[in-house]
């Protein structure tokens, strides 16, 4: 199911958010609460295909098992190897297995054949969340004896699909919390102001975008000869757009959460506003940057050994960040610029030089900007096409959209690519908030004074009810980290 | 009396904030849809002499501005008694909102045959409508050559009875019964002035948002759907068209049916009946010239380049018939 999806935002959300405080006024018992959570999380899952819940059950019940063998004895190493390498197989065999097999048959001229499998919706997000509870159970960090909770902490629907990437620390205290079982108005009021922030960055803004911007990335990948203005269109189309994507989908997760008094780590933080590649990290996916930190980076040594090592790691953990993000040599391109990006930042910082901000920022964002294109196009082919079109100047033109071509004699000289000069429009309003906006969290501090005003709520249940049109209306496409 | 009083309050901001909503979206190009006609006229039309605006989706595609001609057809220009050459008859694809003016496939028609080309096509109709505008326009028009859109979907659809002021078949063995329904000119008013307020035509025309939650909250399985036999309703349409057209006194060569359909070419092309496969000409040129895009992004009609070539395509059968 969809955040953006009707049969989300106007029949499940209110259901399950009804139901469970109805649940838990009326019994005592927190455990009726919370298996009706885990019963919504579930269904919420399987509404596309169900079968996926046998995945994802096994999941869980196998990684349950495992972890209360690491927390009955510390230091059980062979049992945690065993669970962390049984998760990484089975996202292994998702996510990359068919890519794998592709590469060998090219290189061996073997013909192995492909399983074609379909992803499975949030594998690597609860893969990743398991396998940090089990390093944390190893290290004694956490303990779970509880199956539900174990299950709430992982399907909890907010955060199942694309995360954040969540701790079991930071989690479950909150669902264990008996205050955090009643309903409380200002958190409801907060969660609804978040969501539809989220809501209209995901379907105003980034849908639009990527109206523009995949036209131009399929003419390219599918051969086309493109022009430098529609080269950079495009490709900042889909810079912004998967930057309100994202960043709408993190906040209509923290204000579902907030409906049910839990609060979900910030995962978004105007990320194109900083200054290097590393702010970059630190603001971009935030809680897989810290789970790279936690589980990759520092058991590899982290900053704590000899400059060439230290050099490696940063690029080993920006280079699995690339490829944890799908199976393509397109990632693997991306993980390894970003890697670089992160050396080149690291060594240039040693030579204590810094760069006024601005520039900064502008190099920053240029670089995240053609790296973007690596991410997006299907092909490699595709994705030089772009870039080599970024930076032809021969190829400057005035550009032409559609409106040109409407009036023009020579009805076939009409590109196939670029469809309005709307798209221009929407580079422009999304450059505008992403550099000088306000940050979702901060305005919705703002709004949050007048909870207590019945015109305000008004005005924000027309929003909701607004948005949530507009989002029927524009078909609700999936968000770009539902691929993951 | 408390809780009321808060119930107001909630009520009042949410009308500001819809009253906000309608000011700002009026100053965008909202699709108005059609004025409806609330005289009565012996077929479906809309309100003569009446402007609207198309635009597509939630934020405004592809806006076209447009206007009907006195006889409350979308066309820039105005028709008179016996004055068409060519008669064109179909839905929204002839109608053409999505295209400006000039481009459309009359136009074209026009342009490349030389002849007076006129087209009764209005959306939402269907093949049973088209028989009505047949028998309208060439009482009327006097056209020479007649080009009709029968469509897949236009067969497939003709057994609904829900437009109004609109016809439908009702089956036989071997052929269909025309029936029409009468128009609601009450409900008519009542649309035309709910269309005055931006909000709502966004939400209905733009959004299409009453299409969207019955598509939502639509579980049927998509398998349990009965297929329609195609071959069998095209068997009777063509008992039903030879008779009809002898009716009119209508000489089958002077008829053009356009077709999307391989099964409804195939049967359609016997008997003296002038069939075009449109899917199939359109191709043909796309070998040609190596362009494909011939519909508008998200709208599923034929843009500017479609009509362009439909037009070339209808030209050149209409030319050889």
């Amino acid at each position: 199911m969809l955040f953006n999806a009707p049969i989300f935002l106007f029949v499940f959300l209110p259901i399950v958010v009804a139901i469970y405080y109805l649940l838990n006024s009326i019994s005592k018992n927190v455990l009726i609460g919370k298996v009706w959570l885990i019963l919504g999380s579930l269904f919420f899952y399987g509404y596309f295909n169900p079968s996926y819940l046998v995945l994802i059950l096994g999941s869980l019940v196998f990684n349950f098992i495992i972890g209360q063998y690491l927390g009955k004895k510390t230091g059980n190493k062979p049992v945690l190897y065993l669970g962390v390498i049984s998760n990484l197989l089975l996202l292994g065999y998702y996510k990359y297995f068919d890519f794998f097999i592709v590469n060998i048959n090219q290189l061996t001229g073997s013909d192995f054949a492909l399983q074609r499998l379909i992803l499975p919706l949030a594998i690597s997000f609860f893969t990743f969340q398991q396998i940090s509870f089990l390093v944390d159970a190893y290290k004694g960090k956490c303990k779970e004896q509880d199956f539900l909770d174990y299950s709430l902490f992982v399907t909890f629907f907010p955060q199942l699909i694309a995360g954040p990437i969540v701790h079991h620390s930071e989690m479950m205290p909150q669902f264990a919390e008996s205050k955090n079982q009643s309903f409380h108005y200002n958190n409801f009021i907060h969660g609804i102001i978040i969501f539809v922030i989220g809501l209209g960055k995901k379907v105003i803004i980034a849908d639009a975008l990527a109206q523009y911007a995949d036209p131009v990335f399929n003419a390219a990948d599918a051969g086309a000869k493109l022009g430098f203005i529609e080269g950079w269109l495009g490709s900042l189309a889909y810079t912004f757009q998967i930057y309100f994507d994202f960043s709408g989908y993190c906040d209509m997760a923290i204000g579902v959460a907030l409906l049910f008094n839990i609060v979900l780590p910030i995962n978004f933080n105007s990320p194109y506003k900083s200054a290097n590649i590393q702010v970059f990290w630190r603001n971009w996916h935030m809680t897989l940057s810290r789970w790279m930190r936690d589980y990759i980076y520092i058991p590899l040594g982290g900053g704590r050994c000899s400059e060439k090592r230290v050099l490696l790691n940063v690029f080993a953990t920006a280079f699995i960040s690339g490829i944890w993000h799908g199976a393509g040599w397109n990632f693997v391109l991306w993980g390894t610029f970003h890697g670089g990006a992160l050396i080149i930042h690291r060594l240039w910082s040693k030579l204590n030089r810094p760069l006024p901000k601005w520039l900064g920022i502008f190099i920053t964002f240029m670089f995240v900007h053609v790296a973007w294109v690596f991410f997006r196009a299907v092909s490699f082919a595709g994705a030089i096409e772009i870039v080599k079109s970024m930076f032809s100047i021969e190829n400057l033109s005035t550009p032409k959209f559609i409106e040109y071509y409407q009036t023009a004699t020579d009805l076939f000289v009409a590109p196939k690519y670029f469809e309005s000069i709307q798209g221009l429009y929407w580079v422009v309003i999304a450059v505008i908030i992403s550099f000088a906006g306000i940050w979702s969290m901060d305005l919705a501090q703002k709004f949050l004074k007048y909870k207590k005003n019945p015109y305000f709520l008004g005005s924000l249940l027309f929003l909701f009810l607004f948005i949530g049109f507009i989002s029927m209306g524009s078909k609700y496409s999936a968000f770009i980290y539902f691929n993951f | 009396m408390r809780l009321f009083t808060l119930t107001f309050k909630i009520f009042i901001g949410f009308v500001a904030c819809a009253i906000v909503a309608e000011l700002i979206l009026s100053l965008f190009p909202v699709a108005t849809g059609f004025q409806r006609d609330t005289e009565n006229f012996p077929i479906r039309h809309w309100k003569p002499d009446s402007n609207y605006v198309y635009s597509n989706g939630w934020n405004f595609r592809n806006a076209q501005k447009g206007s009907t001609n006195n006889y409350g057809f979308s066309n820039v220009k105005d028709y008179t008694k016996n004055g068409a050459e060519i008669l064109l008859i179909g839905d929204s694809y002839f109608e053409a909102q999505q295209v400006s003016r000039g481009n459309t496939i009359e136009d074209v028609i026009q342009k490349l045959s030389n002849k007076n080309t006129y087209t009764i096509s209005v959306s939402g109709s269907a093949l049973p409508d088209y028989i009505k505008y047949l028998e309208y326009g060439l009482k009327e028009f006097n056209p020479k050559q007649v080009v009709v859109k029968i469509f897949d979907a236009d067969l497939v659809g003709a057994f609904t009875t829900e437009y109004p002021m609109g016809s439908y078949f009702v089956q036989t063995e071997n052929s269909f019964i025309l029936k029409t329904t009468e128009a609601n000119l009450t409900n008519f008013k009542m649309k035309n002035f709910f269309k005055k307020s931006s909000l709502l035509r966004y939400c209905l025309i733009n959004l299409k948002i009453l299409e969207q939650i019955k598509l939502a909250f639509d579980f049927t399985d998509e398998d349990e759907s009965i297929e329609p036999d195609l071959e069998l309703l095209t068997k009777k349409l063509k008992v039903y068209l030879s008779v009809k057209f002898k009716e009119l006194n209508l000489d089958k060569k002077s008829v053009l049916i356009l077709t999307n359909h391989e099964t409804l070419f195939t049967n359609l092309a016997t008997d003296g009946f002038n069939v075009l496969n449109i899917e199939k000409a359109l191709s043909k040129i796309e070998d040609n010239t190596d362009y494909s895009m011939n519909f508008a992004p998200y709208d599923y009609h034929w843009n500017f380049r479609g009509h362009f070539k439909a037009g070339q395509a209808v030209n050149r059968a209409l030319q050889g018939m």
